[in-house]
């Protein structure tokens, strides 16, 4: 790829868009799956009885089965989120950028 | 490159054989399992089939690395899950869950939450550069020598811990399953992993990978609805039997604490899970 050519990309007002917004919009993700995932392991590790406490008084089923399975959800869900803008609104974008290079 | 991989997989198997002390354990030499072998013939001739055929089709270090690029999305999504679902998932977790009870679904939530971190922030700089491993990735913006380096030892540092696991593990289960001297399992094992790689590449690991998912997502879905049809689908049932098997080791299974029993550790292994993904 020639300088000329990295320029007119890196001046492209779509290509800036769309850099600013994958951008931030991976890190509130990896943010989000983190804060879930160590509320999680930090709960397990100051305060282990927490989760040990049972769903019910007569049932053996505790509240930390149900957190679990939801934090697999939750990483599912995410990258249902991630994959849905990638293959949408950011692949979109990333096409107008190279229609426009060619037209040029 | 080829001679270097398989001088590696020599000394891992070698290694591997003298490690196997490390699972001793119970594992008695059973009697020959006719059915058992017949079904690891199949298996192991079909994959080796689709080896042979990719190898044919594979003429370029494009080939090699990325199966010539001809792998849609979906395809590629089964085999990385093929290559997740390991002995570690399917038979390291189940174990993990029956011994220590509610610390074995830590580790599933750790290996989990890796991944979601590693689409978001790596998979799509990496498509973009457009290069193969991760060496040619990092070697892209610094200095080839020393960053190439540095990824050598890292891998074979890894290589030495992780395979050397795994292929004790597989010689365990071949020993297991067939009643073969562990010796040779392992052999055996180390002979298999090297053609599959060397010779068939992407392409054939690729479809050795979706096979492998495709096997381990439906045995495991028949195995878990088969259990839950034992309960009724009542999954208090199923926990209130299982704390009921375990009651004499007064073990609480249902709650954290069987292995991780203070801060520190809890805190260094979900580090050390997060990490093994990525």
């Amino acid at each position: 790829m020639n300088k000329e050519l990295v320029d007119k990309i890196k001046n492209n007002p779509d290509y800036q868009e769309l850099v600013s917004k994958r951008t931030s919009f991976s890190i509130k993700l990896t943010i989000s799956m983190l804060v879930v995932y160590f509320t999680f392991i930090l709960t397990i590790a100051f305060n282990p009885s927490a989760l040990g406490t049972p769903i019910s008084s007569d049932s053996v089923t505790t509240i930390g089965i149900p957190i679990g399975i939801a934090i697999i959800i939750f990483a599912f869900v995410l990258t249902g989120i991630y994959t849905k803008r990638a293959n949408g609104e950011f692949d979109d974008l990333s096409n107008k950028i190279k229609e426009s290079i060619k037209e040029n | 490159m080829n001679m270097n991989r398989i001088f590696l997989f020599l000394i891992l198997g070698t290694v591997a054989v003298f490690a196997s002390g490390a699972i001793e354990g119970e594992v008695e030499k059973q009697a020959l399992n006719i059915s058992a072998i017949v079904m690891f013939l199949i298996f192991v001739s079909g994959t080796l089939g689709i080896t042979y055929w990719a190898a044919k089709r594979t003429k370029s270090a494009k080939d090699f690395y990325t199966a010539g690029g001809g792998i849609t999305g979906f395809q590629n999504g089964m085999a990385i899950a093929g290559d997740y679902m390991s002995a570690a998932s399917f038979l390291g977790i189940s174990g993990l869950v029956y011994l220590k009870g509610y610390d074995g679904l830590i580790y599933s939530i750790g290996f989990l939450v890796g991944w979601p971190i590693i689409l978001f922030m790596i998979a799509e700089p990496l498509r973009n550069l457009g290069k193969y491993t991760f060496a040619d990735v990092a070697s892209y913006r610094l200095k080839q020598t020393p960053i190439r380096t540095l990824a050598a030892a890292g891998s074979i540092a890894t290589v030495i811990l992780y395979l050397i696991a795994q292929m004790v593990g597989a010689g365990k289960l071949i020993q297991l399953l067939f009643g073969l001297e562990y010796e040779i399992a392992v052999v055996l094992v180390g002979v298999l992993m090297i053609l599959y790689v060397t010779f068939g590449g992407m392409l054939a690991t690729t479809w050795v990978q979706i096979i492998k998912a495709f096997l381990l997502l439906s045995g495991a879905t028949f195995m878990a609805v088969a259990v839950m049809a034992h309960f009724n689908f009542d999954f208090s049932a199923l926990f209130a039997k299982a704390v009921e098997m375990k009651n004499t080791e007064s073990l609480d299974i249902m709650s954290p604490g069987g292995l991780v029993s203070d801060p520190i550790s809890a805190i260094s292994l979900a580090v050390a899970l997060m990490f093994g993904t990525a």
